[in-house]
């Protein structure tokens, strides 16, 4: 599980950490939005393009890039099979055994569903590779700014989301520390079967919860008397600066997505 | 020049709670002074600070605070005054990294981002964290968040700080570190401190001792009044000072040591000074 690289991030400097969090943010949305209007042989070879040209830009080796995505290998083989015996009829059958049958039709379908979920899981993985949590949060935060309009409370569920990755780490540490506590008391945890397991997690989520609680009363109150009334009427230390770079990028991006367009199959 | 804090009659109950957490507590406070306030676990000591910063819906007796009469509408002039500091190094971390957290009571001010960045530089590099502008709170000692807690509060500029026992969960070199570095900075900021603990040598620094037990105000004393009275310190809600343990231990020797109340330094002179005589 560890293993997993999808969700963390990677202090290296390069361009593609230092780009705008709103630039990757926006990026990364029409990128897979392409990827599922791309149904021509062109078309997937300038995607993968791409994506390469970002892991390689990110400075991220890319041997364990492709380690760091491999446990989610498995998903995908599993929605591939699934995919080439249920799949539409055409073509040659290769394969026929009551109902599930295997033909060109479907391995081409979902040669083009591996291909597709490959290039997702690759893209997002870099994205948080890349952008701190915070920023991703911060340009979450921008990006939905317009929604203020609709009176949707953008400021304070930026500032939720922030709080709520600040104590990430602090919950996790905590949660260390209770299981040591408990495992000196004889709970075992992560033994047994599916049931026993979960049972075993409630003398930890207990006083996390408990804890979790307490930290919240507190906190509240520090940022009370810190000054803190409401999320709009505040000023805004953290901003985010658009760079040329960011411009740049998304220029040779729409290149790109350009020629998706024009070498796909309309 | 009058007193900065002037408190009346204050009485405060919690809702669930029959008994008063507060009872008819009055004081007063004179502008640049150190108080000290100790009392044991659960006398009302967070409760007092929490009324002073109107952080509690008090509504019986007056709390005054620079001349302002502490209301429902004065409330955050009578908080522009105050910077507290908490127990948990933790729990008051708000912002996402150090200068985020510093900056946290400027964007509640709603002070303009171009006079943001100098003042939150000027108050790290004041508290010695200047360095740490970037790093996330994780990645920080208790007393290096309770250091950035206090720039929070340094960048603010308030006339009064009251420390809830903001010394308690660090570890001794941490504690002698802070306590310094409020000392330091009571000169430079010309600040009015409140100190809630349970730590002598922080008591010890104070002008004057409040005594809190059980709601109640029990004592108001200079702290070499207070710890003069030894055995009684436990009684108090202080943890005995390893000085008083000392004498404690030659008396029982049969060894008279000084009875008023010596720091360590002090003390460690008089044993040399009866060490060589022997
Ligand atoms: N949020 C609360 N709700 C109800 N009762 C409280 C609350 N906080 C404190 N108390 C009670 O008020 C009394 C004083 O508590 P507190 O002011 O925290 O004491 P101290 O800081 O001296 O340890 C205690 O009896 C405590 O149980
Ligand atoms: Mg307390």
């Amino acid at each position: 599980m560890s293993s997993i690289l999808f969700g963390r991030y990677l202090p290296l400097n390069s361009i593609v950490h230092r780009l705008d969090p709103r630039a990757k943010l926006l990026l990364s949305f029409f990128y897979i939005v392409l990827v599922f209007m791309a149904n021509s042989l062109w078309s997937y070879v300038i995607l993968i393009v791409m994506t390469l040209g970002a892991i390689l830009a990110s400075k991220i080796n890319l041997g364990f890039f492709l380690k760091g995505i491999r446990p989610l290998l498995w998903l995908i083989i599993f929605t591939v099979v699934v995919q080439m015996l249920f799949s539409p009829v055409g073509g040659h059958t290769y394969f026929h055994w009551a109902f599930l049958r295997v033909t060109t039709l479907g391995i081409i379908t979902s040669g083009v569903i591996a291909i597709r979920f490959l290039l997702i899981i690759m893209t997002s993985t870099l994205l948080t590779l890349t952008t701190q949590p915070l920023d991703i949060a911060t340009g979450l935060a921008s990006l939905m700014a317009p929604l203020r309009w609709v009176k949707v409370p953008v400021d304070t569920l930026a500032m939720m989301l922030s709080i709520a990755l600040r104590f990430v780490p602090t919950l996790m540490d905590e949660a260390v520390k209770i299981m040591n506590a408990q495992r000196a008391r004889g709970v075992d945890f992560g033994e047994g079967n599916l049931f026993k397991q979960a049972h075993s997690l409630i003398p930890l989520m207990i006083p996390l919860f408990m804890s979790a609680f307490n930290r919240a009363e507190d906190l509240s109150i520090a940022m009370e008397a810190r000054g803190y009334q409401d999320s709009e009427h505040r000023s805004q230390y953290r901003i985010l600066t658009w760079h040329h770079r960011d411009t740049v990028t998304w220029l040779i991006f729409l290149i790109g997505f350009a020629a998706i367009l024009v070498f796909r199959r309309w | 020049m009058d007193n900065i804090i002037e408190v009346k009659q204050l009485t405060y109950s919690y809702s669930d709670h029959e008994r008063p957490a507060l009872s008819d507590i009055s004081f007063t406070v004179r502008p640049g002074e150190w108080l000290a306030i100790v009392g044991h676990n659960g006398s009302g000591k967070s409760t007092l600070a929490k009324c002073l910063d109107g952080l509690l819906p008090f509504t019986e007796g007056t709390i005054t605070v620079g001349g302002t009469e502490l209301t429902e509408d004065t409330v955050w002039t009578v908080r522009e005054q105050i910077g507290m500091i908490f127990q948990n190094p933790d729990n008051q971390f708000v912002g996402a990294t150090v200068e985020d957290d510093v900056a946290f009571g400027l964007e509640n001010r709603q002070v303009p981002r171009d006079k943001m960045i100098p003042r939150v530089r000027a108050a790290l590099e004041e508290v010695g964290m200047g360095d740490f502008a970037q790093r996330q709170p994780s990645s920080l000692s208790g007393g290096q968040k309770q250091r950035v807690a206090l720039a929070g509060i340094v960048a603010i500029t308030p006339d009064i700080l009251i420390l809830d026992e903001a010394t308690s969960m660090l570890d001794p070199q941490g504690r002698t570190a802070m306590l310094k570095l409020v000392r330091q900075l009571r000169e430079n900021q010309h600040l009015t401190v409140i100190s809630i603990t349970h730590d002598i040598n922080e008591a010890a620094g104070a002008d004057r001792v409040l005594v809190i037990d059980d709601g109640k105000l029990v004592e108001e004393a200079s702290p070499e009044e207070i710890f003069s009275k030894g055995d009684q310190l436990i009684a108090l809600g202080l943890d005995i000072p390893f000085i008083a343990k000392l004498k404690a231990a030659l008396k029982a020797r049969g060894i008279v040591p000084p009875t008023d109340y010596q720091t360590t330094a002090e003390m460690e002179d008089w044993l040399w000074r009866s060490l060589s005589n022997t």
